[in-house]
């Protein structure tokens, strides 16, 4: 086998974001899950890898069982950056949004029931913890509590929403970045 | 004494004994003169030989080198027996290496230190791929696999003295649940080498899309975000060149040698009968998927006559266009002077005077976007 071409621009770029995703999401988890900065990044750093992980996963599995017309779309994209005219060329912005949508979506689950197993792994128990929070705080005291009416504050969804949305973002400008780059300053 | 030599050899060979023994003892005389140099230089030599198996035999028996000593046995022992014999032989040489490899790793602090970048120990990850490689590869191959397993082994072996504690009265081994911090850190080591396992497998899925479409190496891959051409600009041959080559062929087969009416039947059903050489040159290439977004076609060129074959490629490129190869050739008759000018040449391969003979020129391109399009005589 002849190792000419190499996937060194997307190790890379998935360390950049991993190493972006970790950083945001940890602020985030020591800010809302009153923990302190060290465990945080530890726990960030194993929601992030696991969800990786897991993502890979379903893409070497999902690939080979692609139809060809598209699996030749996820090929152009890989090798040229463009997409390819065939019949699924119009078709091929909204399942790019879905999909996102979708991974976006994935990973929030993943990362939730990551950090789920992960404390209960360390032998920690989160849940306690929080109805313990709940039973102390007077019925009155709870709207106070809360930072918004739908989601109390150590409410580990919210956290984990809120801590993907912000990564994400930053991840996707990251990448508008690239392209303009790309575009207004085209070699 | 000259007598009782000529006497025992015959004749000629005297001499040259003689002079052989004169020189003998020369060269010792002027060994004897110079052997305080030469007792000086072996003791250097014993001196630096002293400080090599210093560095190579170990100093008490339970070493690490004892088990590199061992595999080094092994293998030389393995080299005597049968095959059966051997297998097993090389098979403990194996054991004895990984062991004596990972063993030496820690016992020389030198090496230790040498082998921990940013405070991580790299030791393992050597370990981890002699045991993949003496579980997967062959002496000419090493399997995808082994490579995808690098990264999980090794991490195991780093990740297993966090099970493992001492007795506290027999100091032996014995197992233990690592502690809440130890086991995040077993996670994150688990996953960080998971996740590298995946791009291992990312890069042998690069390798297959490659085998598949193998014209891809030959575009430019320099706008893609995932992969980078590390030989940019080697002398691979897009399979554009490939097709046209089979096709000089194929027009070669249907025109060489046949009479001029026949050639100029030929062009007149010029479409119909680019499309049988399509055919039959997909059909004839060597498999792959991106067979099916090659396409020839051709136009008649002003003259008598000028064929333009074009190798097409429809499938993705990094210009949207597309691109394609050309190559020009010339049908014309055969002349009395084409078959004098070559006396050596076999008869069959020239054809008859009168006769068509068909000369290609050389592959061009890659030409960007499609050849209709440009044609501007037809």
């Amino acid at each position: 086998m002849d190792f000419g071409v190499l996937p060194l621009r997307a190790i890379a770029f998935q360390g950049l974001f991993l190493l972006l995703a970790i950083a945001l999401e940890a602020v985030i988890l020591h800010q809302r899950l009153s923990l302190d900065i060290k465990t945080s990044v530890r726990y960030s750093t194993s929601m992030n890898l696991f969800s990786t992980f897991l993502g890979w996963i379903m893409f070497f599995i999902i690939q080979p069982l692609l139809p060809e017309d598209l699996r030749i779309q996820l090929i152009s994209f890989f090798f040229f950056e463009r997409f390819f005219p065939n019949l699924w060329a119009n078709s091929i912005a909204p399942s790019v949004i879905l999909l996102a949508l979708l991974i976006f979506l994935g990973v929030v689950f993943v990362e939730l029931q990551g950090l789920n197993q992960l404390e209960r792994l360390l032998g920690k128990h989160p849940q306690d913890d929080d109805s313990i929070i709940k039973n102390r705080v007077p019925q009155r005291f709870q709207r106070l509590q809360g930072s918004s009416f739908l989601f109390k504050k150590n409410d580990r969804t919210y956290t984990i929403l809120l801590a993907n949305s912000i990564s994400f973002s930053f991840v996707l400008f990251v990448l508008f970045v690239r392209w303009a780059d790309n575009y207004f300053f085209a070699r | 004494m000259l007598d009782i030599l000529r006497n025992l050899l015959p004749f000629g060979i005297s001499w040259i004994v003689i002079v052989i023994a004169i020189a003998a003892l020369g060269g010792l005389g002027y060994f004897a003169f110079n052997v305080l140099a030469i007792q000086k230089f072996l003791g250097e030599v014993g001196k630096l030989l002293g400080e090599l198996f210093n560095i190579l035999l170990p100093k008490k028996w339970d070493s690490a080198k004892t088990l590199i000593w061992l595999s080094i046995f092994s293998w030389v022992m393995s080299m005597w027996v049968r095959p059966v014999l051997q297998s097993a032989i090389a098979f403990m040489g194996w054991i004895f290496l990984i062991a004596g490899v990972h063993w030496v790793m820690h016992e020389e602090k030198k090496l230790k230190n040498l082998l921990t970048v940013f405070s991580v120990f790299l030791g393992p990850w050597i370990t981890g791929w002699l045991i993949c490689y003496f579980l997967f590869a062959t002496p000419d191959y090493i399997p995808q696999i082994a490579f995808v397993l690098w990264p999980p082994i090794s991490a195991i072996i780093a990740g297993l003295p966090r099970f493992i504690s001492s007795d506290g009265t027999y100091q032996t081994p014995i197992w233990q649940l690592p502690g809440a911090g130890d086991r995040q850190y077993l996670v994150n080591l688990a996953l960080l080498n998971l996740v590298m396992s995946c791009w291992i497998q990312l890069t042998f899925t690069t390798q297959n899309w490659l085998a598949e479409y193998p014209s891809f190496i030959t575009d430019d891959l320099s706008n893609s975000a995932f992969v980078v051409n590390t030989q940019a600009n080697t002398e691979i041959k897009s399979r554009g060149v490939d097709i046209l080559n089979r096709a000089e062929v194929q027009l070669k087969a249907n025109l060489q040698g046949q009479s001029w009416s026949q050639v100029e039947r030929w062009l007149l059903n010029f479409e119909p009968n680019l499309e049988q050489i399509e055919t039959t040159v997909l059909a004839d290439l060597p498999p792959a998927r991106e067979n099916s977004y090659w396409a020839i076609a051709g136009r008649i060129l002003a003259g008598e006559y000028n064929v333009q074959l074009f190798a097409t490629w429809q499938g993705p490129a990094s210009d949207p266009a597309g691109y394609y190869y050309a190559k020009t050739c010339q049908i014309s008759q055969v002349v009395p002077a084409d078959v004098a000018g070559k006396p050596g040449a076999i008869a069959s391969t020239i054809p008859a005077v009168g006769n068509a003979k068909v000369e290609c020129g050389p592959v061009e391109g890659p030409e960007k976007g499609q050849p209709e399009a440009k044609s501007a005589i037809n």
